[in-house]
């Protein structure tokens, strides 16, 4: 028997690894709090700072990681045989820890660069067609974006003259930043940048899709609050404009696009592009407030961000070890395949119940905390008075308010079309509930949402210490208030623990009411069909029918090909089948990426037939001009 | 005070008609929409009339009554008879989108409003940016409307959208430009009455 | 602000008295109807002859149900209680006034659809995701309106809190028309336009005619009902005076923007209950009028009318940033 499953040490081995390395982690960190230290080798210097800023980013990741190890150390057993998922997962998260303490442009560039070939190898892990593709796809556009930050680090170390953070600070004007913040939006999936996230997150084993979706797009959020709030010489207020309106957009544009797919993890990766957005919107209203030097609400935004990349984190990373399971038991993530699967799963749909409320921002938890904080931030901006913010943030209002309504639909429709229900087919019918150390890893970042909702006092305490590092001020934690902007009283007041007290308090007086004074009689019987004896399980509300009445109201945000086959030589009411095929497709990927591409191939094409000729004089000539041209170059541009 | 928040009533009422305008493809109702809206009209003129104690406001709000709400309508209504339309179906956008789209063109006039015009200066505080957003449109029903009957009621729109920025800065034009004002746009109205029907005939025979 | 016993008890007995209210305006509406229609009409305390009787009867539960089923229902009737805690009617301070945000209020309505529109997909029966779907349509049109609405009232008012809001308008209006005093920051205009706003979305979260038809019980044509079709029982019972809440909620809110009369103290109160009481008459009379006059609406219609809401409250929201 040993010689069948000889791998299963890898993946005890380094699960254990992870969970152990992101304990030392955490631990090294809140140790050294705001100590610095440098590795020296031969060739480059490695050094480290514990910043407030810093350590949040290690606390979250290695909290997650410990989270995903956790589920792995039982999901991942159908990956045995090619245990090598296993180590890179273990490098991949430690790459990411490393690269948030790190102080250095180039220890920052080396471990964004490993992070970035690590998930790639994640990516392409099936080896399938499909990942194969999404994995190409996923290495272009990083890359892309590996280069723009490259390019914004050069420009900074041609103005400093200096490799390390340090010497940084309020050093980058505003080309740097705008470099900065495209590049590392192409990470985070903002909207014209996402067309890899969509493809790359589901094709990734399920806790490699958590671990993308609730660790590493936040990397890109960690470099772009150093570039905004660090490293900024704090001018250009439209950039945090231009921030607010693109991340409403893609807030908007991401859970559209969600609300459109069939596959479970599809759904869950457009909602990151989503909450990136509120995140990005979050970010450009802070920076907003830094240059126009509106303290308080510079705060305050800085709290929204920070607490929606915590919760977005824990329930997405959740929701993603979710989807895994139901992958993992029904082998299938089409949702219209599945149904009926709480009563299989109980436990599970629970914890899913919980991780989908806390991602469409339903009170008390977690998703609405930060919800709230943003949409106080955007309020109080348009009391600061000044004439162009107002129009954007009522703008931004407009957008987030449509967002948030419509990740209530989406949602619903996830967790309604797959949990809800009869099975639709026999892949639902084959559910059992996930193993109990797969359970626990999805309980406990579930739970934190729980937690951080309703006490979140705590919390923002911690939080406080970033914002200040961050921002030079601090959120007052108690009571939830704080916009001190018109004058010197509170302007809201969200007290989650009153409210949720006073919730419980009232259910239970209505179920202690009704259990006494109503009749307590149970029967249980068919579902009404209309009097019909439905045994057709497909006849149930598809996912696809549930999400297309608010699609076609949007349906200017999408470029759908829908088709009816039927059998034409039979009359209407006899036909025996008729299939309808409904394809979405991206507009940013229709109008802007394929476009390009075919120009691409197009100008590639022209150059191929230029360079590569016979006649060996014309590629020496070739060479020999573009030798000139660097010259040149050199002489004119770089002196 | 008083006087000036009851007239801001009056014209947030303009704003809403036109909106509501914007939001039914029907003609009959469209009609009755610029009726009330020049009721409306008048109504503000008339408080600004009381306000400002000035005679040339009374004849205007008698005037705009005679003309805007009861003539031109009723004009409207015997050639929407004849010419049996009662829904504008070819539009270039969607009712929602137009709607939105409407609602940004009175954020932007609110925008313009605001550089251009100091508050305290209009009879209302938000006069102009209603005026301002009430042409822009009106200006848009002509654009994405395709019948000759929607593009009417649009620059009628407009034409109140005029009257109201007239009326609200200069206590008041003139009484005799008014009335020539009025008078052009009645024949004109009248004109376009004909040609309709015109075509209507020529069309469909 | 500072608590005593006087404003607990007060901010009770609003609370009681507003969620017994609640079926006699369902009821009154019905019955003006009714009437209107040529019909002798309902016992006008039908609605909670209704409510006991459904107490009494027994719960079918669907075999497809699950825990779902079981929980929906007390959670939609508890988040529009909490509302109801938070909202203020006739009296200044309600009990959770202290938390009352507009946005946390928003929200809990949300939260209420969510679960009911749970409940409706919990059975596998297609009705109910019929409902589900259609339920989300309207929300998504309309919530973002009535968040809007709530937050240009907050931006109006310079308050985040719903009672601090009501409070507000109220001073204002006192002083500017009834001491004369000159201030610029009250407007008839602006809670004029909300209020058209509000009316607007009220009808189509509360299944009122033009947008769906609270009566019907044919599947094709629900929207509400199709989410609680399943429902019997007590469940129904409950589900039933939590769609009579909701009503009450939204007719409130409407009647404080429209002529806001809250009493400080217990003096004040039998006057400020008797002007709730006739303002919510008047509101269920036009709401009756709005749904004898029109004909009930094609579904993809609704964007239209729920488009005109949203960019009324937008106008507001512009308009009401002019202050500063």
């Amino acid at each position: 028997m040993t010689h069948d499953k000889p791998n299963i040490i890898y993946r005890h081995f380094f699960s254990y690894l992870s969970i152990l390395s992101a304990a030392f982690f955490t631990f090294l960190s809140l140790y050294n709090y705001n100590n610095e230290f440098i590795l020296q080798s031969s060739l480059v210097d490695f050094s480290f700072k514990f910043s407030p800023f810093s350590i949040l980013f290690v606390i979250f990741i290695s909290l997650i990681s410990i989270f995903i190890s956790i589920f792995s150390v039982k999901y991942g057993e159908k990956y045995d045989k090619r245990p090598s998922l296993f180590i890179y997962a273990f490098f991949f998260i430690l790459s990411m820890v490393i690269l948030v303490i790190s102080n250095d442009m180039l220890t920052f560039l080396i471990f964004w660069e490993l992070m970035s070939i690590f998930s790639f190898l994640l990516v392409i892990y099936e080896g399938n067609e499909e990942a194969r593709k999404a994995g190409f796809l996923y290495f272009l556009m990083t890359h892309i974006g590996t280069v723009l930050i490259t390019a914004s680090f050069i420009m900074l170390y041609l103005k400093t003259s200096s490799f390390s953070f340090d010497y940084y600070k309020g050093a980058a004007g505003i080309i740097i930043l705008a470099a900065a913040i495209t590049g590392f939006s192409i990470k985070a999936g903002i909207m014209p940048f996402h067309t890899w996230l969509p493809y790359a997150h589901p094709v990734a084993p399920a806790n490699i899709s958590a671990a993308m979706s609730g660790i590493m797009v936040n990397m890109a959020i960690y470099g772009i609050l150093k570039f905004l709030f660090v490293f900024s010489s704090g001018s250009g207020s439209f950039l945090g404009i231009i921030l607010l309106i693109i991340g409403a957009l893609s807030g908007l544009f991401g859970i559209m696009y969600a609300m459109a797919q069939k596959d479970i993890k599809k759904l869950l990766a457009f909602s990151t592009i989503e909450n990136m957005g509120i995140i990005f919107m979050g970010i450009g209203l802070s920076y907003w407030a830094l240059v126009e030097n509106f303290k308080s609400l510079e705060y305050l935004a800085m709290l929204a961000v920070l607490l929606h990349i915590v919760s977005h984190g824990l329930s997405k990373s959740s929701l993603f070890m979710g989807s895994g399971l139901i992958d993992k038991y029904t082998h299938t993530r089409n949702m219209e395949k599945l149904g009926g699967l709480s009563k299989k799963m109980g436990q599970l749909s629970v914890l899913f119940l919980i991780g989908v409320m806390s991602i469409s921002a339903m009170p008390p938890l977690s998703g609405f905390l930060s919800e709230w904080y943003l949409y106080i931030s955007l309020i109080s901006s348009v009391f600061t008075g000044n004439l162009y913010m107002v129009y954007f943030s009522i703008i931004a209002i407009a957008l987030l308010s449509l967002t948030g309504a419509a990740a209530g639909a989406t949602f619903t429709k996830l967790f309604g079309i797959t949990f809800l229900g009869r099975p639709r087919t026999e892949n639902a019918e084959i559910a059992v509930e996930p193993h109990i150390i797969e359970r626990i890893g999805i309980a406990l970042p579930v739970l934190l949402c729980i937690f951080i909702g309703i006490y979140p006092y705590k919390i923002i305490a911690s939080l406080n210490a970033v914002i200040f590092y961050l921002t030079g001020g601090t959120v007052s934690p108690y009571p939830l208030s704080a916009v001190h902007i018109i004058n010197a009283r509170p302007f809201s007041l969200y007290l989650p623990a009153l409210v949720i007290i006073a919730f419980a308090a009232i259910l239970s007086i209505v179920i202690f009411y009704l259990k006494i004074y109503s009749s307590n009689k149970k029967r249980i019987f068919e579902t009404w069909a209309c009097g019909l004896d439905e045994k057709n399980l497909k006849a149930q509300y598809s996912g696809g029918g549930f999400s297309s009445s608010i699609m076609k109201v949007f349906s200017s945000f999408y470029s759908s090909v829908s088709e009816i086959n039927f059998e034409k030589d039979v009359k209407k009411y006899f036909r025996s089948k008729s299939v309808y095929t409904e394809e979405i497709n991206d507009i940013f990927e229709k109008y802007i990426y394929i476009p390009i591409e075919k120009l691409y191939l197009k100008v590639s094409e022209i150059f191929n037939k230029m360079v590569n000729s016979e006649n060996i004089n014309i590629s020496l000539g070739y060479l020999f001009l573009s030798l000139i041209t660097c010259f040149i170059l050199y002489i004119f541009i770089i002196k | 005070m008083i006087m000036e928040k009851i007239a801001e009533l009056f014209i947030i009422l303009i704003l809403v008609s036109v909106v509501l305008n914007v939001s039914s493809p029907f003609l009959k109702f469209a009609i009755k929409l610029y009726s009330f809206q020049s009721l409306m009209l008048a109504f503000y003129i008339f408080m600004g009339a009381i306000h400002f104690n000035s005679i040339n406001l009374y004849g205007s709000f008698a005037i705009t009554v005679i003309f805007k709400v009861i003539l031109i309508p009723y004009f409207l209504f015997k050639t929407l008879k004849r010419v049996k339309m009662d829904k504008e179906i070819d539009m270039y956008i969607g009712i929602p989108e137009a709607v939105v789209f409407a609602g940004s063109l009175t954020l932007l006039s609110n925008l313009i409003a605001q550089k251009i015009i100091k508050i305290g200066l209009t009879f209302g505080s938000f006069v102009f940016t209603i005026a301002l957003a009430t042409f822009l449109i009106g200006a848009m029903l002509m654009i994405t409307r395709k019948t000759l009957f929607s593009q009417i009621i649009g620059f009628l729109t407009i034409d109140n959208a005029i009257f109201l920025a007239g009326n609200s800065i200069t206590h008041g034009m003139p009484l005799l430009v008014e009335l020539g004002v009025l008078f052009d746009l009645f024949v004109s109205i009248l004109i376009l009455s004909i040609l309709i029907l015109n075509l209507r005939r020529n069309v469909a025979s | 602000m500072n608590y005593n016993a006087e404003h607990l008890a007060l901010g009770c007995i609003q609370f009681f008295i507003i969620v017994l209210l609640a079926p006699f305006f369902a009821g009154f509406i019905h019955k003006l109807k009714q009437r209107a229609r040529g019909q002798k009409g309902i016992n006008i305390l039908q609605f909670y002859i209704n409510f006991n009787k459904l107490l009494k009867k027994e719960v079918v539960l669907s075999k497809d149900a699950t825990l779902i089923s079981s929980l929906a229902p007390y959670i939609v009737f508890v988040s529009y209680l909490l509302i109801l805690l938070m909202l203020p009617a006739f009296y200044r301070y309600s009990l959770l006034g202290v938390s009352s945000d507009v946005i946390l209020i928003a929200y809990s309505l949300a939260l209420a659809t969510f679960f009911m529109t749970l409940y409706a997909m919990d059975q596998g029966s297609a009705f109910g995701g019929l409902g589900a779907s259609r339920e989300w349509f309207l929300t998504v049109l309309s919530e973002p309106s009535l968040i809007f609405i709530f937050i240009s009232l907050a931006i109006y008012t310079k308050q985040g809190r719903i009672t601090d809001i009501f409070y507000f308008i109220q001073n204002g209006a006192e002083n500017a028309f009834l001491s004369g005093a000159h201030s610029s920051s009250v407007s008839i205009a602006i809670p004029f336009l909300l209020f058209i706003s509000l009316f607007i979305v009220s009808i189509s979260e509360n299944a009122r005619i033009p947008i769906d038809n609270p009566e019907t019980h044919l599947e094709l044509t629900m929207f509400h009902e199709a989410n609680i079709l399943e429902a019997s029982g007590k469940h129904l019972g409950i589900y039933e005076y939590g769609s009579y809440l909701k009503l009450t909620i939204f007719l409130t809110i409407m009647s404080l923007i429209l002529f806001p009369y809250m009493a400080v103290n217990i003096y004040q109160v039998p006057l400020a209950l008797t002007t709730y009481f006739i303002k919510m008459i008047i509101l269920c009379g036009l709401i009756a009028g709005v749904e004898i006059v029109n004909p009930k609406m094609r579904v993809f219609r609704a964007p239209n009318v729920l488009s005109v809401s949203f960019i009324l409250s937008l106008i507001a929201m512009i308009l009401s940033i002019r202050g500063f």
